[in-house]
């Protein structure tokens, strides 16, 4: 199944995708009215610094999903391989958020508080926050070929 | 083959899911007690409140019985299971054999075992069926007591004040919620819950329900009186498995099971709050009575019924929930005091956490205020990572899976999931 994948050596932590992906999920599509918006919309990547380094960290779609076995509201379901998060069901009890081993789950504010994580914009052919990435550290698909992705970079490395 | 399910709420609907992972044709029959398909037992706060229609509260649509090809019975108890017959008695008088059989029967409120409790008004918190009566009752009442300061009995308090009723929790320990987390916390908490108007007496224990026929109130055990026309019992839950008692199947707290949820009878398992299993954390047997264990449970349970191999790694203790606004989120073992370290910070009012060790490894811990990143905490726990060089960083917003995941990445588990950077991980 497709996920996205970062290549932690190109990441810089300049956090494009936590911005682009609260615009894409903001009312009004666009930066200038997005950040007035209220409740501000919420990224659901975060970008993550540890040990000198940075990395965006956004639902992993595990195949058996913690948080869908916490989730006592029936608001997370396993579609066709994929982690479907229903906000309607949602009823802020944050189950989810104990048991993502990730951490990647985040809460809305006030009067928003149901807890909101990665769906991979399925509208779009790839998600708007790796389409985005300036460094082009982020990568949609299957993991075999984002592995050969990051075989062939270094191959330009190193030659 | 023919997979029969006693018990249709989280572990006997996820059984259905891991069945059905890897066998799509054997036959499914999936037998209620209640008159409802598997629904969220835990939302009929949301009921209660009014913000969710009993519909809401299904678990499945309709149409996903049809699609799985269940025999979905509903309203039927099983009476009795004969073991060298492969059978199952409901209480209809139907026998149904089976060539697997899940018992997810579940468990029931445990009476208050106060005088006159039989009275009208007086309710347990559990099903539809409780809910609809209060909801009823509460039409006409202007003030409910709780029995029981635990999760249940305060999530019903808070489902009442949000009705608008005047409420009051009546708690027999010193604190509440005084089997799930430490003192300081549950301070926390009885101090927002009071903020938010909901009356909390500690220390006290029902003597009599009061009201002739229908309650008017309770008497406490100091001899003082209080008015309420609604009761609500939450004294916790036992096991039911009084139906098992001569069938062969090994009993303790609950239904002891393996790791593979298998009983002892080998075409027997079973799931969720009726089932005994090791404790992640202690390697104890205990029942850990939650809807995520259960639903885990049922899902292991499926697959191994169907002829898989999958290793259920022990139940979990953790709660989590939303009062007034303030999430709360509690895991493992909090209240152990034995040969352990407990890191605590209090930033302000309503915001805390606390982290308990055992040998520099993570056992237990409480969030109130700001939860995000507990599922990373509860993973360092189920892994039991040993965080000796990390304890300075816990619960700093900089402590987090990239700080870990070297760690994590090396570990040995059952559920496999894949990092950001493309590399396998398993969590236990």
């Amino acid at each position: 199944m497709k996920r996205i994948f970062v290549d932690i050596e190109r990441c810089m932590g300049c956090k494009m995708c936590e911005l682009i992906c609260a615009i894409k999920h903001s009312n009004s599509k666009t930066l200038f009215s997005a950040i007035n918006e209220k409740p501000k919309p919420i990224s659901r990547v975060k970008v993550v610094e540890f040990k000198n380094s940075s990395l965006p960290l956004q639902c992993r779609q595990c195949p058996e999903p913690y948080c869908y076995f916490a989730c006592i509201a029936g608001a997370i379901r396993m579609e066709n391989g994929n982690i479907v998060f229903d906000n309607d069901k949602c009823v802020h009890c944050y189950s989810c958020v104990m048991t993502c081993p990730f951490g990647t789950i985040k809460i809305g504010e006030e009067n928003t508080i149901h807890a909101v994580k990665c769906d991979l914009c399925p509208d779009e052919e790839v998600p708007p926050c790796v389409a985005g990435c300036p460094t082009k550290a982020l990568f949609y698909g299957e993991i075999e070929d984002f592995k050969k992705l990051l075989e062939k970079r270094k191959e330009k490395c190193t030659t | 083959m023919h997979y029969l399910i006693i018990g249709g709420c989280a572990a006997g609907l996820n059984c259905i899911e891991g069945i059905r992972k890897i066998d799509k044709k054997g036959e499914i029959t999936l037998v209620s007690a209640e008159k409802f398909p598997p629904y969220a037992r835990c939302l009929i706060t949301d009921y209660l409140i009014g913000t969710h229609k009993e519909e809401d509260l299904y678990l499945r649509e309709k149409s996903y019985y049809e699609k799985t090809e269940i025999n979905l019975i509903v309203g039927e108890r099983a009476e009795e299971i004969n073991i060298n017959n492969k059978k199952v008695i409901l209480s209809g008088g139907k026998e149904i054999l089976y060539d697997k059989l899940l018992i997810a029967t579940g468990a029931s409120p445990k009476k208050l075992g106060s005088k006159g409790e039989t009275k009208k008004g007086i309710f347990s918190f559990r099903t539809i069926e409780d809910a609809k009566g209060i909801l009823e009752r509460s039409k006409k009442a202007k003030k409910a007591v709780v029995f029981g300061g635990g999760l249940i009995g305060i999530k019903a308090g808070y489902a009442l004040k949000k009705k608008g009723l005047e409420v009051e929790i009546i708690v027999k320990s010193p604190q509440i919620l005084s089997r799930v987390i430490n003192k300081e916390a549950a301070e926390i908490i009885f101090n927002w819950l009071e903020n938010n108007g909901i009356k909390i007496r500690t220390g006290v224990a029902p003597r009599e329900i009061t009201g002739n026929g229908e309650m008017t109130g309770v008497l406490l055990d100091n001899g003082e009186k209080v008015n309420a026309q609604i009761g609500i019992v939450g004294k916790g839950v036992s096991s039911n498995t009084s139906f098992l008692e001569n069938s062969g199947i090994e009993l303790h707290w609950g239904v002891m099971v393996n790791e593979f949820l298998q009983t002892n009878q080998e075409n027997v398992y079973a799931a969720g709050d009726v089932a005994e299993t090791k404790d992640l954390i202690t390697g104890e047997y205990t029942v850990n009575a939650l809807w995520m264990n259960a639903q885990e449970q049922g899902y292991t349970a499926g697959i191994n019924m169907a002829g898989g191999e999958k290793i259920y790694p022990g139940s979990i203790g953790g709660n989590s929930a939303e009062f007034f606004g303030l999430p709360i989120i509690s895991f493992g073992h909090v209240r152990e005091k034995e040969n352990v370290e407990v890191i605590e910070t209090h930033e302000k009012d309503f915001t805390y956490k606390r982290f308990v060790l055992r040998d520099d490894k993570l056992i237990g811990g409480v969030l109130i205020g700001n939860v995000e990143n507990a599922g990373f905490y509860m993973a360092l726990m189920r892994n039991k990572i040993n965080i000796k060089n990390y304890k300075n960083l816990l619960g700093e917003k900089w402590f987090n899976y990239g700080e870990m995941k070297e760690i994590l990445e090396s570990e040995e588990g059952f559920r496999e999931s894949v990092s950001p950077d493309g590399k396998k991980i398993f969590f236990k």
